[in-house]
């Protein structure tokens, strides 16, 4: 079964709130630039946090849609590839 | 201000380049904060890293409200082209560096004729079901690519576009929105790494951000539109120019 046959309603709508809420930071961020460069970037940190967690809650929606259709594997999948990826941040992190 | 312009124009044409061809934009990001934002690049790779994964989630909606991402794929592909990559840039210090690059230099032209030429078989049917043959087929690819992409420092997304198309006859818009679906997970965890090494320049990266969701929201819709040919031109120039880059140093020193 393709991407076609897993409704992607929620993640869709997931990705657009994400987008205009990284908007909102990052127009704060480029509107303060010129003023205050300190302050500019204190938000952009706040807003690259963000987007790290907006990542994670992209791979629980991915998860939970796969649920919903019924396909366990690829469920289980998703839990793989979260431990996949911090076991990246630690390896890259120590190395 | 200029510095200012100069950022968010970086990231607008890596976000138009990167949506359009389902990449992530580093191969254009870090060049241009080089050499035109005369950054340094040991700050110029996490900048483009996190730009990646916003990159990823802008131009990818695009691809998701058109159904050309293959959900099934993504998360098979993510996982492989993740394990590549750690073992890639793991097994760096036990690899002659000039071999890998010639390696990935010859991979890359032949990928890049191969893929101009396009191919004659029919696209996977919409709809159906990935064989197993097709999902370890898959999972080779990726961890090809990502091991590729691992020794020479670049994403895997470069070889993993082409093979999906070629090799597991995915069409060329499926295959570029799974991509820009995918990559944003493995550039958020380098995101966090950056992180915690405090290694990003938040100066420099909120402009190339706010470029770069806007230039992946026009390089999705334009993506998905765009005919095939034109997609593979241009990926081909990528390509080549990836190639010269690589390989232009240590193939020298082989003549030389």
């Amino acid at each position: 079964m393709t991407g076609r046959r897993i409704p992607t309603g929620g993640l869709i709508r997931l990705h657009q709130i994400l987008w205009y809420t990284i908007f909102v930071f990052f127009l704060a961020v480029c509107a303060l630039y010129p003023f205050d460069s300190d302050l500019s970037a204190r938000i952009a940190f706040w807003g690259v946090i963000l987007i790290v967690a907006g990542t994670v809650v992209r791979i629980v929606v991915l998860s939970e849609l796969f649920r919903r259709a019924r396909r366990p594997g690829l469920w289980a999948l998703c839990g793989v590839l979260l431990v996949v990826l911090i076991g990246t941040i630690f390896l890259k992190y120590l190395d | 201000m200029p510095d200012l312009l100069t950022y968010l124009g970086c990231g607008l044409a890596a976000g138009l380049l990167g949506g359009y061809l389902g990449l992530g934009g580093g191969v254009l990001m870090v060049p241009y904060l080089v050499v035109i934002a005369g950054q340094n690049i040991k700050m110029a790779v996490p900048v483009s890293i996190a730009a990646i994964a916003v990159n990823s989630l802008s131009s990818s909606t695009e691809y998701l409200k058109k159904g050309m991402v293959d959900l099934e794929l993504v998360v098979v592909l993510a996982i492989s082209l993740t394990i590549g990559n750690i073992v890639g840039s793991s097994a760096l210090q036990y690899v002659p560096m000039d071999f890998v690059q010639i390696l990935f230099t010859v991979v890359l032209v032949y990928t890049a004729v191969v893929f101009l030429k396009g191919r004659k078989k029919k696209d996977h049917p919409e709809g159906e079901s990935h064989t197993n043959t097709h999902l370890v087929l898959a999972v080779i690819l990726a961890l090809a690519a990502g091991l590729l992409g691992g020794l020479v420092g670049v994403g895997g997304g470069v070889l993993l576009v082409p093979a999906l198309f070629l090799v597991l006859r995915l069409p060329l818009t499926t295959a570029r929105g799974t991509m820009t679906f995918m990559f944003g997970f493995s550039a958020a965890a380098s995101t966090v790494v950056f992180l915690l090494l405090e290694r990003i320049d938040f100066h420099v990266v909120g402009p190339v951000i706010f470029g770069i969701l806007f230039g992946a929201k026009l390089g999705g819709l334009l993506g998905t539109s765009s005919k095939p040919l034109t997609v593979r031109i241009i990926f081909f120039v990528v390509l080549m120019y990836l190639a010269v880059r690589l390989g232009w140093e240590p193939i020298g020193r082989l003549i030389g």
